[in-house]
Formats: structure tokens, C-alpha cells, sequence
């Protein structure tokens, strides 16, 4: 009888709210193009030339022959509202860091802290461990200590309204390996293109099978935009263009080998042509899975280990690989220097590395060097061995 | 001869400083928070009293404190919520689709959000009294359910508050957040209700043995119930609070929460097997969490360094506060 009443009064209350909720008003704005430079960005013809560079490389190097370049708003923006006067102890910038919760990350960081200290930077770190409940909290503390500039590894989309608050206290904020809410008022995004890596592997699979036949899809981490946009621009790509390729299933493994060996140990029976991948950690597992599985492993995708190019250097196995090179944090940091020195900045440098296939595997495989190595690698020999990457 | 084992007994007999005691009335997580406080000071006084530190540690207690309140009711009746993360993830997402930058939205959109948590809570109730599911594989279930439900909705960032709902959960006065409003008033509501309600006497009975409380006339099924529905209607609080802190709603914003949620609730002194612990534990145990995840940044402490230090802190109070018939 309680829980009838109880049940009754709840409904109740929810469908009167969402009536009321439903009724008519106003939206208010959602500022999507707005950045931090309060409208001081023009056009440029440099920096539309420097991201373009980007999908050239990849274009030529998986030997593509139209790579379409999807409209993205590029720009200057105008800097002069946060120069400041190098202090006597140099800029204090604030990282706020994914954390070293594995070695992409571990490589991330350190290459930040190594030109920070060859610039002369204080740098104010903060791990979010992975984590973008704990990086929102991150990006307050860090904000509290009134930094000059503040760079931010996004983790998730829920950091946006304290990276707005951060750039509404007159920090500028630059997003790195990742992306931000344009709303959030962030002066300068620093990666490598989202939309670049999903094409570029869709295209290169479309081209492997001829335009049709039967894939799957792998991503990371359900919900995580590292994951889901690359995902997105090559679902909409397969969408539009190649109606004939069937998406046969669409699975995560949270870049771990492990669960990447288990969901395409599951994939192995359904006749795949090509395996659309985010990840060398899933191209590694999918090659044992189907090694495993006594099967010819299909052309897959990723970005670039030496993990994985050590696992299939003697194995006669189709790829394409796209780098996401993990001390792209220097140019994040350089990127925030500049924004200190009032310099105009592009509202977004889609980050040079380059792709490549099998054909070229022996060029960048590094045998001296660990599992652990992200390739290429702008890291010195002295910062790889400081980091045991390699001898 | 005599005399001189009288005299061992009477000093055997003298009160002593009883852990356990201290534990339950939730004062020894508050020592423990003293300490650090102290330690800090010590360390570096001028960055930890700022007041933008001291808001800092403040604003990353509304979201914890509002679900560890809700787990702690849970944990009295001897029940558990591993679903208050998804659930503030589900209801957070929600309030930012619904809303969608529309301020007329706003209110209704909350009212209905709470009420979403209050059914999760509910159905989780009547599963664990009416179907006598353990909590456990009911909440665990749920922790899934929710956040698949989530993903269903949307795998990427969607959805828009309006713009007083995130400044409220950005802005602060001096060292306060205005944010932090929402858990004292959560704090006062479930300590009124646990103290001076009978529903309150009835969480704790049904805690301490249900069977007992039962055959004393407690309705155990409702006051189960009601437990769920305020773990719920806080998880869902937490939701609005991490949509409108984010601006947009996110799949992923509530991920974790949960076993935080615990933690905080066992460091406080509350016993996982229910019938023992206190709202001033918990909140102990949530300033805690705060006070050491924002000393990592102001003290620049080595970040491999967290889980490391976050874990041994939990033993440490475990080990030390937690009544040994509560392990």
C-alpha cells in the first residue's frame, strides 16, 4: 500500500515537471563559437594552410587519392589581452594532466615537464587520474593558485564549465591531446584532429576492400571523446560514402590488448573484411586474436606503438597507422607561452605525425626501445632512457 | 594479596580511551581531519588557508557529501547503492538534455530529475524488501542498467544548462561556494530525518537486526524503501550539481562516485553490516577525501603517488577507527 502511494506521488510529481518543463520559452545562447579572445579572431590564411598540412601527410602516406577535408572554423586569435611581462622565475603555467595511468599519459607528462624546465617554466601539476569528475575539481584548485596560463588534458566533457570559470578569471586555457567545448571560452586547442584520424582510417579500410564488404568497429572508452569523435566522423564518412560497407558491430575495449583480444577473439567468426580500429592497443589484440584463432588477420587500423609494431614485425599483416603523438604537450606548452607573449596563436593546430602502413613498418619500429614507446617519438635518446623507454 | 587484585581490577575497570567508541559516534574520522589540517598548516600555511584553497576543498565535497549522505542511510538499514554513481551520471545527463539552455525549464526539469532519482530509489527498495534480493546484485545491477541507459541516450557531451544553474555551481563569496548551500541543506534534512523522525529510529532498528524489528512492528519494508528513495533523490542531486557545474551533460560525469561514496561512509565509522554509524562520520569522511585530493595539487605531491596515499589513508582509519566486530 505504501510503496503504491509512493509510487503514485512520484509519478505524479514527474509527469506534472516534465509538462511544465515541456512548455515554450526562450533557448539561451550557447556561445558555440565564441572563444576567450572575445571575438579577436580573424581568418588566416596560415593556419588553414598548417591544418590542411596535417591531412596531406596522411593522405599521400596511406596512398589515398581524396581525402575530403571537413569544414572546420580556423582562425587567429588576437593574444594581446593576456600578454604579460615574463616574471624574474619565468611563466607559472598549470598542467592539469590525464594522470600517468599508462604510458601514453607517462610520455605526456614528461615531455611537458622536460620543456618546461629547458623554458623556464613553473609548471603547476595536477593528476585527474583518468578521471573528469576528479580533473573539474583539478582545474579549480589549479586556478586557485592564479596561474599565467593553464594547459588542460580534457578527460571528459564535464570539465567544461570549470575550464569557462578558469578563463572567466582571465587564465587562458589551452586544450591539449583533446578537445573542449568552444563554449567554455578556451583560447587555443592543440591536437591532432579527431575528424583527421576517423577519415583517414575509414578511407584507408574503404580502400583495402574495394568500397564494400564487412566491418566492425572498435573504439576506447564508451562516452570519452578521444574515442567517440574519431568514431563518429568515420561512421558519418562510411554513412555517406560508402553505403555498401556493412558495419557489422560496433564494440569498446578501453584500449586495453586484453579486452582487445577478447572482443575480437568474438569477432573472428563473423567474416570480417577490415577492422576499423582508434587504437594500436586493439590492432595488437585483434592480431592474436585471430593469430590465436589460426585465421588471416583483416587489414586494421590505430594509432602508433612500438608494442605493436614489435608483435607483427615478422607477420604478414595489413595496416594503417595514424599517430597520436603524446609529446604534442611541448606544443601545448609552447602554444600557452605564446598566448603569454600576446603572439596571435591559430585557434587550433591539428598536430603533425606521421602516418603510415605496413609498407613502411621497418622504418619506425624501434627494437631497442620498450613496449611502452609511442612512435615517432620527438623525445631525445636522453629523455627516453631518463623515461626506461629505451637503452 | 587481595587488596593488591582489587586495586589491578579497579584500574583494569578505569575508563580507558575507547576507539571504538569514538568511532561510532563518527568523532575519529574528525581527528583524523584535524590532523591533517594541522599537518598542512604546518606545511604550508599560507597556500592552505587561502581562501580560494579553503573554497576549493568545500566545492569538492557537494558532489561526494550529497551521495555519501544518501550511501550512509543505505549502509544503516545494512544495505548498499553501488548504482549512485550511474544514477547521478543518468540524472545529470537528463537535467542537461531537458533543460537545453531553456531557463523556463529549469525548475520543472530539477523537480522532475529528483523524482527520477526518487523511483530508482524506489524500485531498488521493493527489489531488495518486497523481492529479497541482496542489495548487492540488486545496486550492481542497477550500476550497469543506469549507465547503459546513459550511453543509449548519448555516447558524446550533449545538452545545455542554463546559465544561473551553472553559475550557482561555479560561483563562491569569499572562501564559499554557493554550491555548497545544497549539502548543508541535504546534511540537515537527512540528519532531521534520521534523528527526529521515526523513520529515523526505524533505519537504525532495521539495521541492527531486521528480523527484531520486524516482530518489534517496524515496517521494515517501508523504512527500507524510503532509505533507497533518499539514496536516490541525493544521487540525483549530485547529478544536477555535476550537469551544472559541467554546463553540458556528459555520459561519463558520475563514474566512480560510488565506491568513493563507500569509502567516505566507512571511514566515518559507519558498519557495512548497518544499525551503526553517524551523519558527522560521513561527513568526516567526505572532508577527508576533499582535504587530501587538493592537497595533491597545492603540495605539487608526485601524482603516482595518489592511489598510493588515498588507499593507505583508508586502512590507516580502518584499521585504527573501525569497531573490530564491524570488519
Amino acid at each position: 500500500m505504501f510503496s503504491r502511494r509512493v509510487w503514485f506521488v512520484l509519478g505524479l510529481g514527474l509527469l506534472s515537471a516534465l509538462v511544465l518543463a515541456a512548455c515554450g520559452g526562450s533557448k539561451e545562447g550557447t556561445e558555440e563559437t565564441a572563444t576567450a579572445s572575445g571575438g579577436g579572431c580573424k581568418p588566416s590564411k596560415s593556419v588553414e594552410t598548417a591544418y590542411d598540412k596535417a591531412w596531406e601527410q596522411g593522405e599521400q602516406a596511406l596512398e589515398l587519392t581524396k581525402l575530403e577535408i571537413p569544414k572546420t572554423e580556423l582562425c587567429e586569435v588576437d593574444t594581446s589581452k593576456w600578454q604579460k611581462e615574463e616574471p624574474s622565475g619565468g611563466y607559472k603555467i598549470a598542467f592539469a594532466a590525464q594522470g600517468p595511468t599508462n604510458s601514453w599519459a607517462a610520455e605526456n607528462e614528461e615531455a611537458f615537464k622536460t620543456k618546461a624546465g629547458e623554458l623556464g617554466v613553473e609548471e603547476l601539476y595536477a593528476s585527474a587520474d583518468g578521471d573528469a569528475t576528479k580533473q573539474v575539481d583539478n582545474i579549480q584548485q589549479l586556478a586557485s593558485q592564479e596561474p599565467d596560463a593553464m594547459v588542460v588534458v580534457p578527460m571528459g566533457s564535464s570539465i567544461t564549465g570549470q575550464v569557462k570559470a578558469a578563463t572567466a578569471q582571465g587564465i587562458p586555457v589551452v586544450a591539449c591531446a583533446g578537445t573542449i567545448a568552444p563554449s567554455s571560452g578556451v583560447v587555443s586547442t592543440v591536437t591532432r584532429s579527431y575528424e583527421l584520424q576517423g577519415r583517414l582510417w575509414a578511407e584507408w579500410i574503404a580502400k583495402q576492400i574495394d568500397g564494400k564488404g564487412r566491418i566492425a568497429m572498435i573504439s576506447g572508452i564508451a562516452g570519452v571523446p578521444t574515442a567517440e569523435y574519431p568514431k563518429k566522423a568515420a561512421e558519418e564518412l562510411f554513412a555517406e560514402k560508402y553505403p555498401e560497407i556493412e558495419i557489422v558491430s560496433k564494440q569498446y575495449d578501453d584500449w586495453s590488448p586484453t579486452k582487445a583480444k577478447t572482443v575480437a577473439a568474438s569477432l573472428v567468426s563473423k567474416n570480417l573484411d577490415a577492422i576499423w580500429s582508434d587504437s594500436s592497443f586493439t590492432a595488437l589484440g585483434v592480431y592474436e586474436a585471430y593469430k590465436e584463432a589460426g585465421r588471416p588477420v583483416p587489414p586494421v587500423t590505430g594509432d602508433a606503438s612500438n608494442a605493436y609494431l614489435k608483435a607483427i614485425q615478422n607477420a604478414d599483416v595489413k595496416f594503417a597507422l595514424s599517430p597520436f603523438p603524446p609529446e604534442m604537450s611541448t606544443q601545448c606548452l609552447e602554444t600557452a607561452i605564446s598566448i603569454l607573449k600576446g603572439e596571435p596563436v591559430p585557434n587550433f593546430v591539428n598536430v603533425e605525425a606521421p602516418a603510415f602502413t605496413d609498407k613502411e613498418k621497418e622504418k619506425y619500429l624501434r627494437p631497442e626501445c620498450s613496449e611502452n614507446l609511442w612512435i615517432p617519438t620527438k623525445l631525445s635518446d636522453e629523455e627516453l632512457k631518463s623515461l626506461k623507454l629505451c637503452e | 594479596m587481595s587488596t593488591a587484585v582489587a586495586t589491578t581490577a579497579r584500574a583494569r575497570q578505569r575508563p580507558r580511551l575507547d576507539f571504538s567508541r569514538v568511532a561510532r559516534s563518527g568523532l575519529a574520522t574528525w581527528i583524523v581531519v584535524a590532523a591533517l589540517v594541522l599537518g598542512l598548516t604546518v606545511h604550508d600555511a599560507s597556500g592552505f588557508w587561502t581562501t580560494g584553497n579553503i573554497a576549493n576543498v568545500l566545492t569538492a565535497m557537494v558532489v561526494l557529501g550529497l551521495v555519501s549522505v544518501g550511501q550512509n542511510v543505505v549502509v544503516l538499514t545494512g544495505g548498499i547503492d553501488l548504482s549512485v554513481g550511474s544514477a547521478a551520471t543518468l540524472t545529470g545527463l537528463l537535467a542537461a538534455i531537458m533543460i537545453d539552455g531553456y531557463p523556463e525549464r529549469a525548475i520543472p526539469v530539477v523537480i522532475a530529475v529528483l523524482a527520477i532519482g526518487a523511483l530508482i530509489g524506489v524500485g531498488h527498495g521493493l527489489l531488495i524488501a518486497r523481492v529479497k534480493l541482496p542489495p548487492f546484485v540488486v545496486t550492481l545491477a542497477t550500476f550497469f542498467i543506469l549507465q547503459g541507459v546513459a550511453f543509449m541516450i548519448t555516447s558524446s557531451p550533449t545538452g545545455q544548462v542554463t546559465k544561473n544553474l551553472s553559475n550557482f555551481a561555479l560561483e563562491k563569496t569569499g572562501f564559499f561556494p554557493h554550491a555548497f548551500i545544497v549539502l548543508i541543506v541535504a546534511v540537515a534534512l537527512v540528519a532531521f530525518l534520521l534523528y527526529r523522525t521515526a523513520l529515523g529510529r526505524n533505519v537504525y532498528a532495521v539495521g541492527g537486526d531486521s528480523e527484531a524489528a520486524r516482530s518489534n512492528g517496524v515496517p521494515v519494508t517501508s523504512t527500507l524503501v524510503w532509505a533507497y528513495v533518499v539514496c536516490g533523490l541525493l544521487a540525483a542531486a549530485a547529478g544536477i550539481m555535476l550537469a551544472a557545474r559541467a554546463t553540458i551533460g556528459s555520459p561519463t560525469a558520475g563514474q566512480g562516485l560510488e565506491l568513493s561514496a563507500i569509502a567516505a561512509v566507512v571511514i566515518g565509522g559507519s558498519s557495512l553490516m548497518g544499525g551503526r554509524g553517524t551523519l558527522v562520520g560521513t561527513v568526516g569522511g567526505v572532508l577527508l577525501f576533499a582535504l587530501i585530493e587538493t592537497s595533491f595539487t597545492l603540495l605539487q605531491i608526485e601524482a603516482t603517488l595518489n592511489d598510493l596515499i588515498r588507499g593507505l589513508v583508508i586502512i590507516a582509519a580502518a584499521a585504527i577507527f573501525v569497531s573490530k566486530d564491524d570488519r
